[in-house]
């Protein structure tokens, strides 16, 4: 247990080492990072501060360490999994003022950059050199590089250019051990065992990251994004099979239902057409010929399978306006019910339809209302289980819909999480797709890497073991409305 | 029950059987079996070598062959995945996925096993553009020395729950564990493969050459350029939609030099494939040592000029290179590799970003191995980081994975 004397001895060194502006003990200042995104759960820290360098890292480890005090590193804290949190209070180290884009280097197509510089910022200075950083979480305008590769960010463009460990070369890490390393390399991939994968998507629990070498890659010559209505659910989930079966290869391929459409029209008025059950919204990109043939045979996939509308956009701008809808779609729920839970569940796309059903029985079962809006191309939903928590019995109903949800993409052969990681909300669910001796084995991993169990303790794994596991627990009170989410400041999925 | 009886008990069962004096191949008949044996075997502290070393001269008392691991699950073909036992090979695996025209995105000689391709997490021709195999495992089932089958990843092409063991054990040459099952990420197989290819007496025209493909619209998947007896060679090849690569290269060729050949398109890859054309060309030996040069993509040019100034004529040493990767590949009679090998050391100081690691052509490391006297220790770190604290945590999980230290990597030095 924490003692006081140790914050204040921590907090006299970090003062004298960062300057006192760079150290936030009052409680006020602690309350902006009590939670993440993920407004769920609130674990306010002890100390919170604001490195500029490696060097600043490494030493309020180094000391953390000393102090036997957990330290839990935290980006642009738009994380969905609460995986930021210091859910056993301490040190929270908070990296947005180490931001820095250190290098670009367009003739080897890299970039090193600083953990806080902002996901949008690296595209911004990369798309004047012809390149760009795939991995595009929706949360690009806001959320940091160095959360995305802790997390393995994807996005929408994922399903074909790869998620961010297929575009991380090297890493500098401050090691649970407090030392600093360069864990792979800015040129290529190395031989042998490969401890770069296992730090991406480690969700900060093995070490710090404090600068990167990103790989970016040629901007398309074209881009073109069709946008397609369909009179049923299978009808959609149909043709995005078909895409898939037959070779096709689309830089993204979203789905929203019927719902969410009529959402985003009321709130954002981006008139989408709504007499249909579904729309998909698929962009094709590569040479101008490769689009080209590309989109002849989706135009035939599309009409094989009883198309309603089609719309296309190529110009910046014509794309840009189909996005939009898509992008504001958590803050247009606000509209209907005050909060919601959104999960992150994977299954194999040949099963979307399959799902997408058993959502809707989900749904009549517990009675509440569950929007959806999802990566198609990589069977990524995100089931939003929205609800009144005023409402008695809504909360818990909420919850069970949920559960029953994960369940049922398990059982399909599916996965817990797709993007938004395992952190605190789904901890207690691990055991339902990995085997006690698999999670044995991962966590030997946090063992050996950080021994102390300082590292951001208490994430990914499950914290009790057996059958009286319990999920986290949610109390209504920790649910944020969604009234609040906006198109630039809310909520991105 | 002592060892022999041990090695008794397999063999009656059809679980092993002795290839040679005292040396025991171990034929699990299910990764459950392997994993009961691995078991075993560390508790008799005797330690087990995967079936390539053993096939490459580095004979030990006892291996593994996983040529019984044959299933191939394409339940999810539909999902442009298949699960797959490693004990396959490459051709198995090949023809297959050509039945739902699909393909691994990385493409090998027929007769190589999945264990092989993954515990090297071996680079192929195609790597500069579409990665390594570890970039397509999506899921993976270990057995361990503690008698353990474990798993890692999903079924599914996006998945970020937990820690990617499966990253981890591929390419780690089986020294964490035996990789038993994988679940693969696919791509469609290609209607039209178009190979190209380029002969030239100097380095500079191929040089030439090379920026005249680099700067079409053409997107090779593979790009090789090969020193030969005569000069240098370049071999390249396009896959896509065959109207779209027969148009594309037609207007192509209009402009280009009149050195490019051209073969007749095909609507499927050969038995040989481009790596047999590639072996046409490339005049080494296999017993040859191979070294691989890691440039930064801007230096490999620049580099491989000094390179072929640096080595002797009469070293009979060869040069190749796969731009698309930043690769440049030195080959070498083992006599006078090490000589070389110091001196390409010296001249890649001059290029801060590169850096030399022996070839992953597993062949090359283990004829490099059996001169066990000049090179056992040099090839046995430089696939391992030389930063000493990841060092210790590669050595630190080593000694849980596999605490007796049975299972034998002479390509680590663990």
């Amino acid at each position: 247990m924490t003692t006081p004397p140790k914050i204040s001895q921590l907090i006299s060194q970090f003062r004298e080492r960062l300057g006192s502006r760079n150290v936030l003990t009052r409680a006020s200042e602690l309350l902006t990072y009590e939670c993440d995104a993920c407004t769920l759960l609130l674990h306010p820290p002890q100390i919170v501060v604001l490195p500029k360098t490696p060097e600043d890292v490494a030493f309020i480890v180094q000391h953390c360490i000393r102090a036997e005090i957990a330290y839990t590193a935290r980006g642009a804290g738009t994380g969905l999994s609460g995986g930021a949190l210091p859910v056993e209070g301490g040190v929270l180290i908070s990296l947005n003022r180490m931001n820095k884009l250190i290098r670009l280097d367009p003739e080897n197509r890299t970039a090193t950059i600083e953990p806080g510089l902002i996901n949008a910022s690296l595209n911004k200075a990369a798309n004047p050199h012809g390149l760009f950083y795939a991995p595009d979480p929706s949360s690009m305008a806001a959320c940091s590089l160095g959360g995305n590769i802790a997390e393995n960010a994807g996005g929408i463009h994922c399903i074909k250019y790869g998620v961010t460990t297929d575009h991380v070369l090297a890493l500098q890490v401050v090691l649970p051990n407090g030392e600093v390393s360069w864990i792979g390399n800015p040129t290529r991939r190395l031989h042998g065992p490969n401890l770069l994968g296992l730090i991406v998507g480690s969700e900060g629990t093995l070490g710090i990251i404090t600068q990167a070498v990103l790989k970016l890659t040629p901007l398309p010559q074209k881009t073109r994004v069709h946008l397609a209505t369909f009179q049923s659910l299978e009808a959609a989930g149909a043709v995005v099979a078909a895409v898939i079966q037959q070779g096709l290869l689309p830089s993204a391929m979203e789905f929203m239902d019927a719902f969410t459409v009529r959402a985003v029209n009321t709130a954002f008025n981006v008139g989408f057409p709504e007499n249909c059950e579904a729309v998909l919204l698929i962009e094709l990109d590569g040479s101008s010929g490769q689009v080209e043939e590309d989109g002849k045979l989706l135009l035939t996939i599309f009409q094989e399978h009883g198309v309603g509308q089609i719309r296309t956009g190529e110009s910046v701008e014509e794309r840009a306006a189909l996005w939009k809808a898509r992008k504001a779609t958590v803050a247009a729920y606000g509209r209907y019910m005050p909060a919601f839970y959104l999960h992150d569940c994977v299954v194999p796309r040949s099963r979307l339809v399959d799902i997408l059903r058993e959502i809707q029985a989900v749904a009549q079962k517990y009675n509440v209302m569950i929007a959806n809006v999802f990566h198609a191309g990589d069977g990524n939903l995100h089931p939003h289980v929205l609800f009144d928590p005023a409402i008695e019995g809504q909360t818990e109903n909420s919850m069970r819909a949920g559960d029953e949800i994960l369940q049922t993409c398990l059982n399909m052969g599916g996965a817990l999480s797709g993007e938004h990681g395992i952190g605190l909300e789904k901890q207690a669910y691990m055991h339902l797709q990995f085997t006690p001796q698999s999670l044995e084995k991962m966590q030997v991993l946090k063992e050996i890497f950080d021994p102390a169990n300082l590292n951001n303790p208490g994430k990914i794994f499950p914290q009790r073991q057996g059958c009286g596991e319990t999920r986290v627990t949610l109390s209504t009170s920790h649910f944020k409305a969604t009234e609040t989410a906006s198109a630039e400041g809310g909520v991105w999925i | 029950m002592d060892l022999k009886a041990l090695h008794n008990n397999w063999i009656a069962t059809g679980e092993a059987e002795y290839v040679a004096e005292n040396a025991l191949c171990i034929k699990p008949s299910t990764p459950e079996s392997l994993s009961k044996q691995l078991a075993q075997l560390a508790k008799h502290q005797v330690s087990v070598a995967q079936s390539s070393a053993a096939m490459a001269g580095l004979m030990h008392l006892h291996w593994i062959s996983l040529n019984q691991f044959k299933k191939i699950d394409s339940s999810n073909a539909a999902d442009y995945i298949v699960r797959v036992q490693t004990g396959v090979t490459f051709g198995e695996l090949d023809a297959h996925l050509a039945q739902y025209k699909q393909m691994f995105p990385l493409r090998y000689p027929a007769e190589m096993t999945l264990a092989d391709i993954l515990a090297t997490d071996r680079a192929t021709l195609e790597s500069g553009l579409r990665g390594y195999p570890r970039d397509s495992v999506l899921k993976s089932e270990v057995a361990t020395p503690d008698g353990e089958l474990t798993y890692s990843g999903a079924d599914v092409v996006k998945n970020v729950t937990g820690y990617d063991l499966h990253k981890f054990y591929v390419g780690s040459r089986n020294a964490f564990g035996i990789l038993t099952e994988v679940t693969l990420k696919l791509i469609a197989r290609p209607e039209g493969i178009q190979s190209i290819t380029a002969q030239c007496d100097k380095l500079v025209d191929a040089l030439h050459l090379m920026t005249e493909l680099r700067t079409s619209l053409l997107t090779p998947t593979v790009c090789e350029l090969i020193e030969t007896q005569t000069g240098w060679t370049i071999v390249a090849q396009l896959q896509g939609a065959a109207a779209f690569l027969e148009s594309s290269t037609r207007t192509w060729r209009e402009n280009a030099s009149s050195l490019w050949t051209f073969d007749s398109l095909q609507s499927d890859f050969d038995d040989d494939g481009i790596q047999g054309l590639i072996d046409s060309v490339q005049p080494w030996p296999q017993d040859y040592a191979v070294l691989e040069i890691v440039t930064p993509l801007s230096d490999w040019e620049d580099l491989l000029k000094k390179l072929h100034v640096l080595i002797p004529v009469d070293s009979e040493a060869y040069l190749q290179a796969r731009p698309l990767a930043g690769l440049i590949y030195v080959a070498a009679k083992p006599d006078v590799f090490k000589a070389l090998a110091t001196a390409v050391q010296c001249l890649i100081t001059e290029y801060p970003q590169a850096f030399m690691q022996w070839s992953q052509w597993p062949e090359a490391v283990y004829t490099a191995l059996a001169h066990r006297d000049v090179f056992w220790t040099e090839v046995r770190q430089w696939n391992l980081p030389t930063d000493p604290l990841q060092l210790t945590l590669l050595k630190n999980l080593k000694k849980r994975y596999d605490p007796q230290n049975t299972l034998w990597t002479p390509e680590l030095e663990l």
